[in-house]
């Protein structure tokens, strides 16, 4: 205790707290995995086959984004609270920068389904209205419709951001996770781009659409990229922060 | 500056502080004024009873819907013009931050959005199920309603009001009393889109139709009430603004 | 205390519930932080636990932290909080310690 300098005891203090209110080190990096695998995975495994009996690992993959959120209050736990909880002393500054980050997840969410309303009513106003031919168009594309299941992730997603989402960087990881998700999904929710006069071959890969998705996935492999090296640096901050610990037991 | 008690500056200063973090004084009860605006606005667009219904041209329904749904926007532009034209006499003092205020009011905001949303939600399934129905049970020819709008864009509104009043809330939101007047104006909006609207096809049951329209009236009640209550509290707020311009010590000769 | 040289007064009068090194340092810790557990308080002050024990007894005795106990789980918690006292008197003492320093020394 002699040659303790009290302003690196107040910075220490300080730094292990913030482990356990905003940063989140390895769950940041591991938020930048699961992009690149919401990536790489559709380009493996027939996550965009939307016919019944399909259904798994897209449901598996929409569920991404809350399956980070909970291994992320686990990893916490775990890794950033060796040496019991300590609560951070209030920040204005960092609750409004929060609340904004779940504000713009909400937003485009909001934005999402708008979208989504307008392009079903497009489409089911685009229908004939013959019931012969309507009487076809069911038998055909009945399980193209958005799922109860699906139309709500959103709702979810919204629900969860609040109580989970802590600093900027788990709000950048988990708004990444839900752009990807709603992306995913973008062509079922849409209505107004089903087929119904061409066929389920149309559905999707056009030209704009390959572009899109190519743009998106490079945006993505970079912040995946970058938020897996800036968790691991944030990680080794923490094991940084414990080496300069006093030895346990002492006067 | 002789006898006046230093917690009593104090208190005034926070007082003063506080018009312009987060009370509004006359702008509540603008808002509870507006609501009943959009009750009135809205009598006038739907029949009353089934024998009395006013029939107006076209286009001024279509102003008048505009209106309904415009209101809680113009609340929010109104608001900060009554804030600094009414609470800043004595120029700009800032309050000091505080975390539990803040998280508060963001607790407003992400209710409010969080209903948006969930009616965005609701209107969604709704038209899937409306459509399944449609669907599985195709009306024959003579019985598919004619009178639903042959085009999309009329119902672009139902998707994009919902984000326009999202989007406005942090900046619109600052106290409880503020967060209360814009929630209820936001629910009348959505309110008068349901009760407008019919997601799930025309044809409701008479037992139904009683059911939804008792919810609508007590709803409507509830909303008339509290509107009535916060001119009383705006007009109060601003009366305590006054009382502390009156407090305000003399100048020196 | 009468008997004291006059220059030293200023030493003399300061607060000695804070003045001691080992209740400084926790003083130090909880103006950090809102909250902060027994465990972590220990690791970060190198204090054995009954020393610990008895240092935050005396700082709560002068009303300068409260002990906030709570269970996770079935395992009893103990945290510390630094109370309004607390904190006055921390910085009335880092005050009082400033102005003893000559000048040269005070940045």
């Amino acid at each position: 205790m002699n040659a303790v300098d009290l302003s690196k005891l107040e910075a220490l203090t300080k730094d292990y707290a913030a482990f356990q209110a905003r940063k989140s080190g390895l769950a940041t990096a591991l938020g930048g995995l699961m992009a690149l695998l919401l990536i790489i995975v559709p380009i493996y495994k027939p996550v965009l086959d939307f016919r019944p009996g399909h259904l798994g690992w897209l449901q598996l993959m929409l569920a991404t984004p809350l399956i980070w959120l909970a291994l992320k209050g686990l990893l916490a736990r775990w890794l950033y609270r060796g040496f019991g909880h300590v609560k951070c002393l209030p920040d204005v500054r960092a609750e409004r920068t929060r609340w904004f980050c779940v504000f713009g997840i909400s937003v485009f969410l909001g934005g999402f389904l708008t979208v989504g309303l307008v392009g079903f009513t497009s489409g089911v106003l685009g229908l004939p209205r013959d019931p012969a031919v309507l009487a076809r168009a069911l038998e055909k594309y009945h399980w193209a419709l958005p799922p109860v299941w699906m139309t709500t992730m959103p709702l979810l997603y919204l629900l969860a951001a609040p109580w989970w989402i802590r600093g900027v960087e788990e709000a950048r990881a988990y708004a990444v996770l839900v752009v990807q998700c709603c992306l995913w999904v973008w062509q079922l929710m849409v209505f107004a781009y089903l087929p119904w006069r061409e066929g389920p071959e149309h559905m999707g890969f056009t030209g704009a659409t390959i572009i899109g998705v190519l743009v998106l996935a490079l945006a993505v492999t970079g912040w995946g990229a970058l938020a897996m090296i800036r968790g691991w640096k944030e990680h080794r901050e923490y094991l940084a922060l414990l080496r300069t610990l006093p030895p346990a037991g002492g006067e | 500056m002789n006898t006046v008690e230093l917690s009593k500056l104090e208190c005034l200063t926070k007082d003063y502080a506080a018009f312009q973090a987060r009370k509004s004084g006359l702008a509540t009860a603008l808002g509870g004024l507006l609501a009943i605006v959009m009750f009135l606005l809205y009598c006038l667009l739907v029949p009353i009873s089934n024998g009395f219904r006013l029939h107006w041209p076209r286009p001024v329904v279509r102003i008048l819907a505009i209106l309904i749904f415009a209101t809680p926007l113009l609340w929010a532009a109104l608001k900060p013009l009554l804030g600094r034209l009414l609470y800043r006499s004595l120029g700009e003092v800032k309050l000091k931050p505080e975390v539990t205020y803040e998280r508060q009011r963001w607790y407003w905001v992400y209710g409010i959005v969080m209903f948006l949303l969930l009616f965005q939600t609701a209107a969604l399934l709704s038209f899937i199920q409306g459509f399944l129905g449609y669907l599985s049970h195709p009306p024959a020819v003579g019985q598919i309603p004619t009178d639903l709008p042959s085009h999309w864009r009329s119902w672009l509104w139902v998707g994009v009001m919902p984000c326009a009043y999202a989007l406005m809330a942090p900046w619109c939101i600052r106290g409880r009393e503020e967060a209360r007047a814009y929630s209820v104006l936001v629910a009348q909006g959505v309110i008068f889109t349901v009760a407008g609207f019919s997601f799930r096809g025309v044809n409701y049951s008479a037992a139904s139709e009683a059911w939804w329209g008792a919810v609508w009236f007590i709803l409507q009640m509830v909303i008339l009430g509290w509107a009535t209550l916060a001119i009383i509290r705006g007009r109060k707020e601003h009366r305590e603004y006054l009382a502390i311009l009156r407090n305000l010590p003399r100048e020196e000769a | 205390m009468s008997d004291a040289n006059p220059d030293l007064q200023p030493i003399l009068t300061l607060d000695r519930t804070v003045h001691e090194p080992s209740r400084l340092a926790i003083l130090t810790v909880l103006s950090a932080a809102e909250e902060v557990e027994f465990l972590f308080l220990q690791r970060v002050t190198g204090l054995s636990k009954g020393n610990l024990s008895s240092h935050t007894q005396k700082l709560e005795g002068a009303g300068y932290l409260e002990t906030v106990k709570a269970f996770r789980g079935r395992i009893p918690v103990t945290s510390f909080r630094i109370t309004d006292d607390g904190k006055v008197a921390l910085k009335a003492y880092h005050k009082q310690l400033r102005a003893l320093l000559p000048e040269e020394k005070k940045r």
